[in-house]
């Protein structure tokens, strides 16, 4: 074999290889998708097994907005700071506190808005709801039925 | 943002390189990357015009054969939110860019425009069914907005 001949044969088979490796990528990304959507996700609920830290926890004249806080992410406490203040009184808003293992100390507490504060402490949002975007406004109606879930404001 | 935009441009005109060196072809690196840079004002243009569409809705029917159904009110925001995010941009601009991306590989490399459409066309398929799982797959159930 001439070695112009083998450089070619060496191209092409690195191109295959390439090619076949995202091929192979993409079909996990494929796989995984698709099982994802076989799941069946609980609808979210106010109340247990989550945990309220401060605040009423309902109130039958009103709904409730809850915007899925993680303390150590700042857009989400933005987010829940406009969700308290385009609600001007029509619901009543509070934080639910996601993906903290340990119970948020008063500092946290201190630093978020809202007249509620609700904590995820089984992580029931992620695992068995299914959400994932924090800042995300979970509505209840006024007896803390799951209406639907807003993006993050 | 300029700079993810460059380096987007960057990525893909090695895609495409690399395709072409696997296939004993030599398409110039500078040169394509330049004109790849030049046609994502076509994608700023189909932004420009998404935001048009949004002040006035009225334009937005006439707007979304160029910009694709993103722009639209109502049924097209009926379609799941992954696909919707992902495919909403397909309209005569996309193609166009497409079309004069694969262009620009033909020009170079000398060859008929068929070979190189169905490339970047196939290129353009694959990141967006990609880029449609990998959305759905972080967000959940969680919408997007």
């Amino acid at each position: 074999m001439r070695p112009g001949e083998e450089s070619a044969r060496t191209r092409g088979l690195l191109g295959w290889a390439a090619w076949a490796l995202v091929l192979v990528a993409l079909a996990a990304l494929g796989w995984r998708w698709h099982q994802e959507r076989g799941q069946v996700w609980e609808p979210p609920g106010l109340g247990p097994p989550l945990v309220l830290l401060r605040g009423p926890p309902a109130d039958s004249s009103r709904g409730t907005r809850l915007v899925a806080v993680n303390p150590d992410c700042r857009s989400c406490r933005q987010s829940l700071a406009r969700t308290v203040a385009r609600a001007a009184g029509a619901d009543r808003v509070g934080a639910l506190i996601v993906d903290t293992p340990s119970r948020p100390g008063s500092a946290v507490l201190a630093g978020l808005r809202g007249s509620s504060v609700w904590w995820d402490a089984e992580g029931v949002w992620r695992r068995r709801w299914g959400h994932r975007i924090y800042g995300e406004v979970l509505c209840f109606d006024s007896k803390g039925r799951y209406v639907r879930t807003l993006p993050p404001r | 943002m300029v700079a993810a935009r460059l380096a987007a441009s960057a990525l893909e005109a090695l895609t495409y390189r690399l395709w072409w060196w696997t296939r004993g072809a030599r398409l110039p690196y500078p040169g394509f990357l330049l004109g790849l840079v030049a046609l994502s004002l076509v994608d700023r243009f189909a932004l420009s015009l998404t935001a048009l569409a949004e002040r006035t809705p009225a334009f937005a029917p006439w707007l979304a054969w160029l910009t694709g159904p993103r722009v639209l009110e109502g049924g097209w925001h009926a379609v799941e939110p992954g696909l919707a995010s992902v495919f909403g941009s397909l309209g005569l601009l996309t193609l166009a860019r497409v079309t004069m991306t694969a262009w620009l590989q033909a020009t170079a490399l000398g060859l008929r425009l068929a070979g190189p459409l169905v490339l970047t066309g196939t290129v353009w398929l694959a990141t967006r069914v990609a880029l449609w799982w990998a959305l759905d797959l972080s967000r959940g159930m969680s919408p997007i907005g």
